[in-house]
Formats: structure tokens, sequence, C-alpha cells
């Protein structure tokens, strides 16, 4: 590898270690800054997701699953973040804090790169896990844990990405709040929508589960919950 | 499933109503409003109140629009009428309540303006650049940090018995809001029936959330 290309790619890990740290590197533009967020989202969400898809194997006839499992965590966090962005732009601008919105932003796709980061990092333990059990709803409870350790130590990010916009405004606070209601209840939508993300075994590789649009996430929930306390 | 393909009068009837459910409610309990405003001695007239109403129903209609995407994503993604039918509620409900606080806030700077003007005020001078104002250039009496559209400037109190009347007709505006939403439905269309521009009458708007609400658990 050139010394250019070695250059280049410490320099892009050092960004990704300042990241974790919680700082954002300046000179450069909310915008700039939040594209690049994004890309660091795509390149470390295919990581999780090509390592996700592996239980199936990696017999040609499985192949396909990696791609689909590859591209799908990405496309969770990022659509389900833009599906969110124009309410949350509406509430900042309402709450008079339109001014913070760049910033604001920034901050959140930070916390999403860092989640990714947190979640590529995991992937050894989804690997070895898969080496150790062949047990398919194990598979997709040790994947489910893995997303809620990335989104439980994401919080410590978001806490030092939001807050110097908290302690300049305290109605961040609240608006912060909504987002994360606002954006838990649409990707939990879209993880159901976007299943399998793990690939059945017993099926062959699919990209969209057949029934997708028979039922929603909450449909499900609520009648879980109706059977467990009346049924 | 759809009786058909994608019915698009349906669509239309909903680009229609939207708007039309707002005007209507507004058109019915403004007259009730502005009488009982003017019987207890508020100095906001006639077009005061209207535009503050006017810009209170813009600003719910932003955040509505702003929820359109997830309300999209939702209805590509699901087939459960009553699903949509709750959604859709929870949504008018959430940016009613900002639109709603909004006016209230709203109402609160102008009765500033006019406690700070020595004299009665003609009612050319107010014209639509005061209540834009509101969004983000107050006139600063209070601290640094103005208060935002949808917060209480600190230190100022509306009188008691405008606060009340404006507080009732935002709860008479909810309620006939809700009742006007069913008399003017079907909004999103029961997949199960065929297109139609209104429904009989027939129980109201209350009693449908509920057995959608149910309809979901079972």
């Amino acid at each position: 590898m050139s010394a250019r290309n070695t250059s280049i790619s410490f320099a892009w890990w050092q960004r990704v270690d300042e990241l974790l740290r919680g700082r954002l590197r300046g000179g450069e533009s909310p915008a700039a800054s939040v594209w690049r967020l994004v890309g660091c989202v795509i390149v470390f969400g295919v990581t999780y997701g090509a390592v996700m898809g592996t239980f199936t194997g990696l017999s040609s006839d499985h192949q396909m699953q990696l791609l689909y499992s590859a591209s799908k965590v990405p496309l969770l966090l990022l659509v389900s973040f833009a599906l969110s962005v124009p309410s949350f732009f509406v509430l900042n601008a309402l709450f008079g804090v339109g001014d913070d919105f760049p910033a604001a932003m920034r901050a959140l796709a930070a916390t999403q790169a860092g989640l990714t980061v947190i979640l590529a990092a995991l992937a050894p333990f989804t690997a070895v896990w898969y080496l150790s059990s062949a047990d398919y709803s194990a598979a997709v409870t040790f994947n489910g844990l893995m997303f809620l350790v990335a989104s439980a130590s994401a919080q410590i990010l978001l806490r030092r990405f939001y807050g110097p916009l908290i302690r300049r405004n305290p109605r961040h606070r609240l608006l912060l709040a909504g987002w994360l209601v606002v954006y838990a209840f649409v990707a939990i939508q879209m993880a159901w929508v976007l299943r399998p993300f793990i690939g059945d075994p017993d099926q062959p590789p699919q990209f969209l589960r057949p029934d997708v649009f028979s039922e929603n996430a909450y449909q499900v929930v609520a009648r879980l919950v109706w059977q467990m306390l009346f049924l | 499933m759809r009786l058909t393909g994608p019915e698009w009068r349906q669509l239309l009837a909903a680009v229609v109503k939207v708007p039309a459910l707002f005007l209507l409610t507004l058109a019915i309990t403004f007259p009730s409003l502005y009488v009982f405003n003017a019987l207890v001695g508020s100095r906001l007239r006639f077009w005061d109140v209207m535009r503050l109403l006017i810009a209170g129903i813009a600003v719910t209609l932003a955040v509505l629009t702003s929820f359109g995407p997830i309300t999209a994503f939702f209805s590509v993604s699901t087939t459960s009428y009553p699903f949509m039918v709750l959604l859709n509620v929870l949504m008018f409900a959430v940016a009613g309540l900002l639109g709603l606080s909004f006016l209230l806030q709203t109402l609160h700077r102008l009765s500033v303006i006019h406690s700070q003007m020595p004299q009665p005020i003609p009612e050319e001078s107010f014209d639509a650049g005061q209540l834009s104002g509101t969004l983000g250039s107050v006139p600063n009496t209070g601290p640094a940090d103005p208060a935002s559209p949808l917060e209480m400037p600190a230190g100022h109190l509306l009188a008691g018995h405008v606060k009340t009347v404006f507080r009732c007709w935002i709860v008479v505006f909810g309620l006939v809001g809700a009742q006007m939403s069913w008399v003017l439905r079907p909004f999103i269309g029961n997949p199960d029936q065929p297109f139609t521009w209104f429904r009989p009458r027939q129980s109201n708007f209350f009693e449908a959330v509920w057995h959608a609400l149910l309809s979901l658990f079972q």
C-alpha cells in the first residue's frame, strides 16, 4: 500500500477513534459532516450486516442472504432516520431552536455512526455464536441482544454529542426525547418490514418475507399483550 | 385486501377533506369565540382573532405535513385499516395540540403588545408581520433567551377571563373537530368497502376510535 493510502487510512481511523470519544472534528460544514457520518453508518452497518447474514453459511445457495443482510442494517438505520427528520425539523422550529437544527442533525448522525461502529466491534461475538450454535431462534435473540448492547452504549455518545446543545438551551432535552420516541416508533416497524435479517436456514434466501404487508409490528405486539393479559 | 386497485378518488377526497376539516371546524367555532371574546372585554378585534386562529391552523398543518413521510411509510407497510385509523388520529391529535399551544402563546404575545401601547391601537396597524414576528423575532421585553412560540413569555399574564374563553374554545374546537372528522369520513378509505365520498350518519368519532382500538388487540 502506498504511503498516501496508508496516510488516508490512518486519518480515517483517527476520525473513527475521535467519534467514539465523542469528538467531532471542526473545520467542515454540518452538512458535509453529516454526509461523512452517513458514510460511516454504511461502512460499519454493512460490516455487521454481512456477519449477521452468515448464519446460514457461505454455500452458493445462501450467499445472497449475506448480501441482503449487509444491505439491511444501514437501510434500517438511515431510512428510519430520514423518515423522522421532517417532524424533528418542524418541532425544532416551533420550540424556537431552529438555528441549532444543523448541529442537532450532526449530533444525531454522529450517534448513529457510533452505534454502527459499536455493532461492527461486536460482530466477532456474533460470528463465534454462529460457530457454536445452529439454533435459529437463539441466533435471532443473540443478534437482538447485540443491537440492544450497541444501542445502550450509543446513549453515552448521544449524551456527549447532544450535551452542548442541551447546555446551550434546555429545550433540546425535550426535543431529544421527542426524537427518540418518533425514531423508535418508525424503526421498530422498519425492522419488521425488512425481515429476515438473518435468514431461516430452512428457507431460501429472500430480501423480504412474502407476508411482509399482512401485519405490522404493533399489531403483533398488541395481540401478544392481549393474549398475555386476557387469555 | 382492496376490492380493486389503488383508489385515486380516495386520494383526491383526502386532499380536499383535510383542509376542509380545519376550515369548517373554524367556521363553526369562530362566531362564538369572537362573541365571547368581545363580551369579556378583550381588545382583539375580528381580524386579529381570525388571523390568530388561521396561524394556529397553519402551524397544525405544518406539523401534520412533517408527519407525512411516517404516515406514508406505515401506509405502504401495513394493511391494517384500524391501525391506520388510530395512527392518523394520533398524528392529528399531536399536531392539533401543538397548533393550539402556539395559538395560546401567540395570544399572550398579542396581549403584551396591546398592554404596552399607551393608546388604543388602530386596526390597520396590526398586519401579518406582527404575527410572523412571534415565530422568531419577538420584541424582546424579557430575558436574553426569548420564549419559543410554544412557551409563555416570562412575567406576562393574560387576563383571566380572556384566557378562560380561549381555553374553553380550545376544548370545543377539539370536540367539534373530532366529530367533524367523523362527519366528513372516510379520509383513509376502508379497503374492504367501495369508494364513497361520504358515509351515512351513524355512531360517532369516539365510539369509532374505541372500536378501532379493540380491533387492534383482537
